[in-house]
Order: C-alpha cells, then structure tokens, then sequence
C-alpha cells in the first residue's frame, strides 16, 4: 500500500475522530452521573442541522458552532425532563429522542440541501503544517484543536473538581449523594445539559467542519459509535482520546478503501466501524462490568 | 435560654403514614447529652422512620422536634448535618466506586477556590481521623475494595469526623468482630465523655445492657415506653418488644441422631481454608463459630459447590460425590441459605411464589409451562408450615420483612426436600421474635431427620441451637466442643487461635 493510502487514513482518523470524540466526551459526563443516553445521535443532528443553517443564515461559522452547542444542550434536556423529572426508562427515552431528532432535523434542514458553505475555515500552524505526510493535520479546523484539551478538561472537571465529585457520586449512588446533601436530579439536569453541548458541538463539526453540508441523517449512526466509544473507554475521559482514534481510523479506513475502489463490497466496508463497535461491547461488555457507574441506568426513586 | 437539664434532643408526638401504612404514630424519644440511648423494637417497628425523620430525609405528618429545647425542622440531610445530628445509616449512604477519603468527606470536602476539592487536605484529614479509630486503612484505596467490617468503620470515621452533638448508630456492629466491637464501645465511651448524645439501634440485645444507659422500646410504630437500663432484666426487655413473653429464646430440642449424611475429609481452598474434615449425622445441627475471616462462611460455599475445592472430599450417606456446581449441590439434596439473602438468596422483585418454587421449576413444569395448580398447593403449603406473615403468595419478596424473606429462603430449600442445609449467620438482621420462629423451623427439619449446618457469628445461637460446635480460626478447625461442654469463654479462646485438644 502506498504512502498516501496510509497517511489519508491517518488524518482521516484524527478527523473522522474528532465528532466522535466529543460525543463520547458527552456520553462519559452523562453516564458518570447515571444516565445512558441512547438519544445522543439525535443530539448530534440537532447541532448539526442548527449549526449549518445559522451559519448560512449569518455567514459566522463561529456563531453557528455556539447555536449547534446550544441547541444540543437544550434537545439534551428533553431526555432529563424524561429520565429525571418523570423517570422514565432509559433506554427507552433514549431511543425516542433519538427518532425525534431525526425527524426534527430533517424538518428543520430540508431547505438546507445541496447548500454548501465555506465552514469553519482551517487554521494553518506555521511551519508543522509543512511537515511531509502529517503536515495536513496542522491545517485543521479549530473543533479539531480543541477536541483533545477538552478531553483533558472534561477529565479535570470530573476528577478534581467538587462537582465532579458530586456527580460521580450520583452516578455510583444517588441515595448517598443525597444523604451527603447533594441534589441528584440538579446534577443530573447539570450533566445532561453539558452533555449536550458537547453533542452539539460533535454535530457542528460534522456538518460545518468536515462535510460543510447538510444532509438527513448525516450522523449515520455515529452517535452510537460514541455510545459503545464510552464502553470501550471504561468511561474515563482521556482513554476516549484512544477510542476516538481506533473508531475514526475505522470510519477512514472503509471512507478510503471506498474510495480507491478496493474489491470488497462497499456495503460490507460500510459495516466496518459498526463491526468494531460490535467486537468492543463482546470483548469489553464482560469482565469489566466493575467500570461502569454503579447506578447507571437505573432511576432515582428518591428515598422512599 | 436552654437549662442545664434540658434534654439535648427531644422528639415528641411523632407522627408518620406512608401509602397505606402508619409507620409511626405519636412517638417520643430523649436523648441527654452524654447518654447512650438504645432504640429497639423488631423489624418493622419504626426505628428507621424514626430515624430518618430525624435526619431530614423523611418530613413528619405530626409532633416536634426539640434540640436543646429549642424547635427545629430538619428540612434536608445537609441540614441535619449543620445542626450537628450524624447518622450512620445501615447501607444506605456508601459509594464503593469512590475513594475511602471521598466517602468520609462527601458532601462537605476540604475547599480551595473556584469550586476544586484540596485533596492533599483531605487525604490528610481523613488519614488523621482512621489513625485515632486505630484502624490502618489507606485513604486513597477505593472503598468497594475493602472488607465489610473496614467499610463500617470508615462509615463511623465519617460520622465522628463532623463534630455531632448527637450520632445515630444503626447496627453499626453488624459487621464487626468482637475486637472491632470493643473498640467501638471504647469510642462511644469517648463521644459520651464529650457529652454526645448517642442513639443506639441495635438488635443485638446484650449490647443494650452493655453499653446503653436507657432503652426506648418501639412496637409497630406505637413508643411502648423508655426504661432506665439498670432496672431492666433482657427477659423484660425482649417481651417489651415482641408484646408477649417468649416462652423460651432457643427452642432446641434433643432428636435422635440418625447415621452421618455428610462426611467431608480435608477440604482445602486455597487462600480461605485448609483440611477441614467433619460428619454431620442426620437430625443433626453443627454449629461453626469464628471470627470474621477464620473461613467458616467459605467451608459452606465450597460444600455448595459455589467455589470450587483446591482438595478433598465429600461423601453424602457414605457415597463420594462430586459437586462442582450448586446445580450439583441441588440435585443431591444440599442447600444453602446464605448470608446475603437479599443478594444471594432472593430474587426480590419477584413474588413469595416464584421465590419459593425457583430451584424445583422443572419439577413442576410440563415443557415449558408451569403447572399454577401444583405449583400454588406447593406454595400455599409452605406458607402455612412456616407461618409467614404474607398477605397473599403473589406478594413481593422486597417488601417483606426480614425475618419473613429468611422463611422464604428455607421454603425454598423445603421444596428440593434438602437432606443437608447449610445455614450461614440465619438470623442476620432479623428481629428476636422471628429470629425464634427460624430456630423453631430448625428443630423441626432435624427432628425430620435433615443435618444442619449452621456457620454463625452469634456466639448465644451457637450456644443455644448447636448439638456440636466446630471453631475456626484463620481456616483451620481449632477446636469441637460437644453441646454440653461448650461455653462462650472455651469458644473464644478457640477461635482466637488457641489450639484445643479434641474432646
């Protein structure tokens, strides 16, 4: 295989991997505080349909990325009015608010079709963006940048932090965290709504980052790549980093064998990051079940 | 402004009704600074509503709440704290996924600016406070790593950590072993030196006549009264609480031994126990006594099938028998009623029926389809033999008490009509009047000729129930002392590791 093939699969990586790493950066807050969101495809296109049509409607990609962070988080809160205020299933609320926001995007996107925008525009670092084979990835855009300090942030935030002690707290045992004086459902509405806004902004680096387009459902599944992202991670913020990297490599891999015209069935070559999903939650799922957040999924009764 | 004699905590004409339920009605306790107050009553009386009301986690219907004379509403747990009341709930406030450190100071964590947690404070903090309980446990090791007693005793480090005026203990001995008891005490000496008033909820009857200075009585949420300790003999004491004498505590009875049933030779598991060998004749009960971590609970696990044997045998009627699974177990006739029966030994969200007939399924099932008729005569059956206080078979087993959800668990064994039963600490949490009623059902099974073995951290139920006791200490049979030669000071000695030459 020639040089290019793997350096395109290598920046493809870095790329692919950047929407799915802030999703699972999401994914790792909410379900640190007990709350599986299967929803989070959904999310994900709501940020991205809102962040492309503002950034049509005022020509900002910048403003676009804010309203896509913004209505993520605020779609995310339809899950907390579910699972928190009402509490109702998990899984199953997930799931709806995933086809809602599905429906609702492509709603709101059809007079988006076939527009193309310029995007968010790629910051050139001098010098390193020369560099032979890897000189690309230092032509990014600033989503691109940023994905892995926020990784470190989120781990910060979650590790050293008051709140971040009280969250997981909440996630292992929410009696506990009550009876210590904190308000499970407040940090869950917290959670969430952060959660959110990292969804949405997965979604605007999809849309207006690397595809600057909009398309239904452009997620395509990427939403529950981040979901089995988090397994793979064992729900810690910087091993998602890792996890990005494998699963985007995975997204490149099939992107550029698609294209090079390689003798397997694209649609078998489609199923490549969904396969790896696969392998991740049978391999990961088992032993380590101790990782997971002791009260994940479960609803808070309150103390009755 | 408050007087001397003031009580520091008064609740007065408490009142609560849950869904259906009057939990609590018109009930009173005081507590003076510098006494131990015992709270007792069987499972079901009220204690824990009592208790919760008092930390802020349940709002009262009726009464008040004075402390130091003084109206107070405990309107939230983080209040209860500021107002100087500690509770050291049962099981309810734990995070095992988090750090020994975090656990002691969540809620209320060493601060530095912008909202960070100043963790080298608190790691110091919480390794000062282990230190003066004595007890070498590295703040930073994650909680859920730590065995169940350590766990209690961080759960107390927490409680004295916040500077209460009054701490609640609920159980809090459980768990421990008779060194961590003593050292307990020994702390709760110290709190009441610095006039804590401290409310003891135990069903541990002795410990109320060791280290209580009063005892208030609870009985199916009404306040049966409040007794000064030294005008108050346990026999008082235990009709007080059930509201009727018992006609005696432990009900054993002579049965004839039949030949032995179980015959095990040098069971060894690595790293728990090694070469114990004993035979259980049938209609016997063998008691095994020791401390926490001598491996008296593994030996019934291993005879279970549940861990796998590193070495030796077992023989059930005089015929070797391999039992590498409890399915092996189940289908020989042993079963086990474990320690952890909320855990272990019952499916809780599932109904008294399903509980009952889990292992025998196949028996009463044709296909795939369980015959309901068979199956409910079996279930109603057992009911009645037991006497379980449920209102119908469909019941749910979470909502039962203690005691009742132990029946369950026998029941269960009942139906695979067990030839051997091996009972690990059975009357765990339960209340005393129940706790008859399990000893009851013991000498009835022997008397129908099944060999008990019952693993018990109890020292008065291995005196009281045992034709034989076994000791244990550190995996090893220390000693076997017939039913007629043991006593509580031989046992001790024993399973603290004296070596005593057979009987």
């Amino acid at each position: 295989m020639s040089v290019p093939f793997l350096e395109s699969v290598l920046l493809g990586a870095i790329l692919s991997g950047t929407p799915l790493l802030y999703a699972a950066l999401g994914e790792v807050i909410e379900e640190r505080a007990g709350i599986v969101n299967l929803g989070l495809e959904g999310v994900m296109l709501m940020g991205a349909v809102t962040s492309f049509a503002i950034t049509v409607q005022t020509g900002s990609a910048a403003l676009g990325v804010l309203a896509g962070a913004t209505a993520g988080s605020l779609f995310n809160l339809i899950l907390a009015l579910l699972v928190v205020t009402r509490r109702a299933n998990q899984l199953a609320s997930g799931l709806a608010l995933m086809f809602f926001g599905v429906g609702l995007s492509a709603l709101l996107g059809a007079p988006y079709i076939g527009s193309r925008i310029a995007g968010l525009n790629p910051l050139e670092i001098p010098t390193l963006a020369h560099l032979p084979y890897l000189g690309a990835l230092f032509r990014s855009d600033i989503l691109v940048y940023l994905a892995m300090p926020a990784a470190a942030l989120v781990w910060w935030g979650l590790f050293r932090t008051r709140w971040g002690l009280s969250l997981r707290a909440v996630g292992e045992n929410p009696t506990a965290a009550y009876a210590a004086g904190y308000s499970p459902r407040a940090i869950q509405y917290q959670a969430l709504f952060i959660a959110g806004l990292f969804g949405g902004i997965a979604g605007a680096e999809l849309s207006i980052g690397i595809a600057k387009t909009w398309a239904e459902w452009m997620t395509a599944g990427r939403g529950f790549i981040a979901v089995a992202l988090v397994i793979f991670s064992r729900w810690h913020p910087l091993r998602t980093v890792w996890g990005a990297v494998l699963f985007g490599g995975a997204v490149a891999l099939q992107l550029q064998l698609q294209a090079r015209g390689a003798s397997v069935s694209p649609f078998l070559l489609d199923t490549l990051p969904y396969l790896l999903s696969l392998g991740v939650v049978l391999i990961w799922a088992g032993g380590r079940h101790h990782a997971a957040p002791a009260s994940l999924g479960r609803v808070f009764e309150g103390t009755e | 402004m408050p007087s001397v004699d003031v009580p520091l905590l008064e609740m007065k004409g408490i009142t609560k009704s849950f869904p259906g339920v009057r939990a609590l009605q018109d009930v009173s306790l005081e507590v003076r600074a510098g006494e131990v107050h015992s709270l007792v009553g069987e499972n079901g009386a009220g204690k824990s509503t009592l208790i919760r009301i008092l930390g802020g986690i349940y709002p009262r219907d009726a009464g008040q709440i004075l402390l130091r004379g003084l109206p107070v509403e405990v309107a939230s747990p983080t209040h209860a704290r500021q107002l100087g009341i500690s509770i050291i709930h049962q099981e309810l406030n734990q995070v095992p996924a988090l750090s020994v450190a975090e656990n002691i100071f969540l809620g209320r964590e060493p601060r530095r600016v912008g909202g960070l947690v100043d963790w080298d404070e608190m790691y110091a903090r919480a390794g000062r406070l282990l230190a003066d309980l004595g007890v070498s446990i590295d703040p930073r090791r994650r909680l859920g790593t730590l065995t169940v007693a350590e766990q209690q005793l961080v759960e107390i480090a927490k409680a004295l950590s916040a500077d209460a005026a009054i701490v609640v203990m609920d159980e809090p001995t459980a768990p421990l072993t008779v060194e961590e008891t003593e050292r307990l005490f020994g702390f709760i000496h110290d709190l009441r030196a610095r006039d804590v008033g401290i409310i003891y909820i135990t069903h541990r009857l002795e410990e109320v006549f060791k280290i209580a200075d009063r005892v208030t009585v609870l009985r199916d949420g009404l306040h049966v009264g409040t007794y000064a300790i030294a005008g108050l003999t346990m026999d008082e004491l235990i009709s007080l609480m059930v509201g009727r004498r018992l006609t005696e505590k432990f009900p054993k009875e002579d049965v004839p031994l039949g030949p032995p049933v179980l015959d095990v030779r040098g069971l060894t598991v690595q790293g728990f126990f090694r070469d114990v060998s004993f035979i259980l004749r049938h209609g016997e009960i063998l008691g095994i006594a020791g401390l926490i971590g001598s491996g008296k609970a593994e030996v019934a696990h291993a005879i279970f099938g549940a861990t796998s044997l590193d070495a030796g045998e077992i023989l059930l009627d005089g015929r070797p028998v391999s039992i590498r699974s409890p399915a092996d177990a189940i289908a020989l006739g042993i079963g086990l009623v474990t320690e952890d029966r909320k855990r272990l030994g019952l499916v809780l969200s599932m109904s008294v029926r399903a509980n009952i007939t889990l292992p025998i399924v196949r028996r009463v099932a044709v296909a795939l389809f369980i015959r309901r008729l068979e199956e409910t005569a079996l279930v109603t059956q057992a009911i009645r033999d037991l006497d379980m206080a449920v209102t119908s078979p469909e019941q749910i087993v979470r909502n039962l008490s203690g005691g009742t959800q132990q029946k369950v668990v026998v029941a269960k064994w009942l139906q695979t009509r067990a030839r051997v039963l091996l009972m690990v600490e059975p009357t765990r949490g339960i209340d005393v009047g129940a706790k008859v009623e399990i000893y009851h059902l013991m000498v009835a099974l022997a008397r129908r000729g099944v060999g008990i073995v019952m693993v018990s951290s109890e020292m008065e139920e291995i005196l009281g129930m045992s034709d034989r006791i076994l000791v244990m200490h550190e995996g090893v049979i220390t000693a076997e002392f017939p039913r007629a030669q043991a006593t509580q000071e031989g046992i001790m000695a024993s399973a603290a590791g004296r070596v005593r030459s057979a009987v």
